[in-house]
């Protein structure tokens, strides 16, 4: 018992370590103690902000040839953290702003954000009870590389596979060596969903701050937070270990948020302060920290950031001249070029992703090269979002666009944000964008519920000052309508969630898949080669785990349908050497490959090997027995 | 003031989230009801193998047959979370023998086999 307090506190400091202090440090050393972020920005920023200062002390670490060990990682953080804390000390900065009244919320406001915040958690716990177990494929294909990088004491070389990106996998890295917490625990789905709360916190922020409406910025909360708690990309992509989607959804609203508190002074007309170039500059520290982290959020961010240029400057076009002197003019600041710059050495020079290097780019953009990335249709999108959202996020749509100040750049991003993802995951032939649509998709469930939460404001407001805010809204039974929207949204949200809740699970499969490969853990010499079946066996990606030999250690017979895709031909020993090991493709390709161990759930995969005389069994449980091939 | 409330209703919040999903997460490591055979040494013609007990039965029933021919036989007690290695007589099989040997084990009214193949 006490051993277990003991792991549980060394991980809780651990994460506040990694994932708090160096970002806290960062914006003391930055801002100071002013006023200009509110306590709650600079609590939710501080994770964000660490998040990415970690990466790049992972890279310095990297470019000097440091080892990753224990003590290095920490001295590294406290060391980062030192000197933005010696820069706060030396820097006096006065503390003249005032505390933003934005984030003075009304008593009912107050309660109702608890509220929402505690039935996010709770719902999101209640679903993860169940499956908070180390299975999903996914995360048991990036615990290997956090595993390996604390096993290798370097960064992982990832193989040569553009499919992995390095910032997925350092915090997981970084906390491990510093607690020791096992990779078999609870542990990555927790950080997991510690990163998916902070980017709704960072969604409401980011809307109060567009908006400068509390209310709006609430009902956000309940639109991203409550309702649709556990579809993708909530809590499922959470237990699944979607690592880069998860992260790319707390570090893109991120970014929007400090590009729009950069250029929020294009509103007023007024001239840019420095805190408009500390803020770019900010952003371009955060948009780096995403290009670390996963490729597809970055490549969708492009898009975005491409469409919310030329929106802006289009419906700004009179004041052309003098919106571009203005952003050229924080643009071209010492703090901005020096953090592109240090971005720009780090990125090709010290440490360069692996999807830059091969040809991940190219294969994102060309026509659709299967049915999957041809586009979603709008039931698609009504399965992903929700059907109730998607519907109050287009009525959203519809009244920001009749709404629309030409000068707010907040307006914009939010405009920018939904159109493009809409138009790459329905339309991806209009952009050449060869990547699977529903990956896509899933990220509009982000601006929609902004929408949704703008659009059930508007109408349910009270009384407006103004005719012209009022004419849309002056007719009662346009409320009785809404009201029956709320209802269904609140219905189809709820139960959306309460859909994916699990029965109990079974938990033997697992244990016995565990228990499996330790054994042959064990046993294994150099020269020997494990063959496992992905199709019947649980959590199956996990046991490479055990072996730690390398990522495409054990072979793997891969899903059947995979091997029949034509646009993706394959090798097939992997399906022969267990569909019918005896037979001479088989022999030939236990020759090729060495193949001396082979893994398979007994109820699909086991007469087969009891015909032959080649094999050995020599262990079982009830869901799995290991062959060895004795020829 | 308010601000500070709703970062320790967060904190207080992810706490209690992740301290009882710690420990449901270890759940899976004390799955009952379940129980696995494996050989010692997987390579060698060494016969001696262990019996990995997870279920609450505790009486196992072990034969070790040469064909269909039974060897010998005998009967151990282990608890559950526990595991215990059977070393057999004569365990070593010469690679004279061209024979399949099978331990076979049973616990109540489950069966399970492990086999090797020797030969010349």
């Amino acid at each position: 018992m006490l051993q277990y307090m003991f792991n549980q506190i060394t991980f809780y400091i651990a994460l506040g370590l990694v994932l708090f202090v160096p970002g806290y440090a960062l914006l003391l050393a930055i801002f100071g103690q002013r006023k200009i972020l509110s306590n709650l920005e600079r609590f939710i920023i501080s994770f964000g902000l660490s998040l990415i200062s970690v990466d790049f002390i992972y890279f310095s670490f990297s470019g000097l040839h440091i080892s990753i060990t224990r003590l290095s990682t920490f001295l590294g953080i406290l060391f980062f953290s030192f000197i933005c804390f010696a820069i706060y000390k030396f820097r006096t900065s006065s503390n003249v702003e005032k505390e933003n009244s934005l984030f003075d919320f009304s008593k009912n406001q107050f309660v109702l954000i608890l509220l929402l915040l505690f039935l996010t958690i709770f719902i999101k716990t209640a679903y993860l009870s169940d499956t908070v177990f180390p299975t999903a494929t996914d995360m048991g294909h990036h615990m290997y590389w956090a595993k390996w990088m604390v096993e290798n004491h370097q960064l992982p070389t990832y193989e040569s596979m553009p499919d992995f990106i390095i910032g997925e996998h350092l915090i997981f890295g970084a906390i491990a060596l510093l607690s020791g917490a096992d990779f078999f625990s609870a542990f990555p789905v927790i950080i997991l969903l510690l990163i998916n709360l902070l980017g709704i916190l960072t969604v409401f922020i980011f809307t109060l701050r567009i908006f400068k409406n509390k209310t709006i910025a609430t009902l956000t909360l309940l639109f991203l937070g409550v309702l649709y708690a556990i579809a993708s990309p909530q809590a499922k992509f959470v237990s699944g270990g979607v690592i880069g989607n998860i992260m790319g959804n707390f570090l893109m609203p991120l970014a929007f948020y400090f590009y729009y508190r950069a250029f929020e002074f294009l509103e007023s007309a007024s001239m840019p302060d420095k805190n408009s170039k500390t803020f770019l500059a900010l952003a371009i520290f955060t948009t780096f920290g995403l290009f670390y982290t996963h490729h597809l959020t970055a490549f969708i961010f492009l898009f975005i950031f491409a469409l919310l240029v030329i929106i802006f400057l289009a419906v700004n076009f009179k004041n052309f001249k003098e919106i571009l002197t203005k952003i050229f003019h924080i643009a071209f600041s010492p703090q901005v070029l020096s953090v592109f710059v240090i971005g720009l050495i780090f990125f090709f020079f010290i440490f360069t992703p692996n999807y830059f290097k091969t040809s991940a780019v190219d294969t994102a953009v060309g026509a659709p090269s299967k049915d999957t990335r041809v586009g979603l249709t709008i039931a698609n999108l009504r399965s992903s979002i929700g059907e109730a959202r998607l519907a109050l996020g287009f009525i959203g749509l519809l009244i920001l666009s009749s709404r629309f100040k030409k000068r707010s750049f907040g307006y914009t991003i939010i405009f920018a944000w939904t159109a493009m993802i809409f138009i790459m995951s329905t339309l991806p032939n209009v952009l050449f964008i060869n990547l699977p649509s529903n990956r896509i998709g899933n990220y509009l469930s982000y601006p929609v519920a902004i929408l949704s939460a703008y659009a059930l404001y508007f109408v349910f407001r009270s009384k407006s000052k103004t005719q012209e805010e009022s004419f849309i809204v002056s007719s009662n039974l346009l409320k009785i309508g809404f009201t029956i929207i709320l209802a269904f949204v609140l219905v189809d949200g709820i139960s959306d969630s309460t859909l994916a809740f699990k029965n109990q699970s079974d938990l033997r499969p697992l244990a016995q898949t565990f228990n499996a490969s330790e054994y042959l853990g064990k046993n294994l010499t150099d020269s020997d080669m494990v063959l496992k079946d992905h199709n019947y066996i649980t959590a199956d990606s996990w046991i490479k785990l055990f072996f730690m030999r390398g990522y495409k250690y054990p072979l793997s017979r891969g899903y059947f349908k995979r091997y029949e895709d034509t646009t993706k031909p394959r090798e097939m020993c992997t399906l022969t050497m267990i569909s019918a090991p005896n037979s001479n493709d088989a022999r030939a390709c236990f020759a090729q490959t060495s193949t001396n161990f082979i893994i398979v759930n007994p109820q699909f995969d086991s007469a087969q090997f009891k015909k032959s005389k080649d094999f050995n069994q020599i262990y079982s449980n009830p869901e799995i027995n290991i062959y060895y091939r004795t020829n | 003031m308010q601000q500070k409330k709703i970062i320790i209703f967060i904190i207080i919040l992810f706490l209690a989230s992740s301290i009882y999903l710690f420990a449901r997460g270890d759940d899976y490591k004390a799955a009952p009801d379940w129980w696995a055979l494996s050989f010692v040494d997987p390579k060698s013609n060494n016969l001696n193998f262990v019996i990995e007990n997870f279920d609450n039965n505790t009486n196992f029933h072990y034969e070790l047959l040469q064909d269909t021919n039974k060897l010998s036989e005998g009967d151990v007690q282990i608890k559950a979370g526990e595991k215990k290695e059977l070393i057999l007589k004569n365990s070593e099989i010469s690679s004279q023998n061209n024979n399949k040997y099978t331990i076979r084990v049973s616990l109540k009214n489950e069966t399970k086999e492990i086999y090797k193949n020797i030969k010349n």
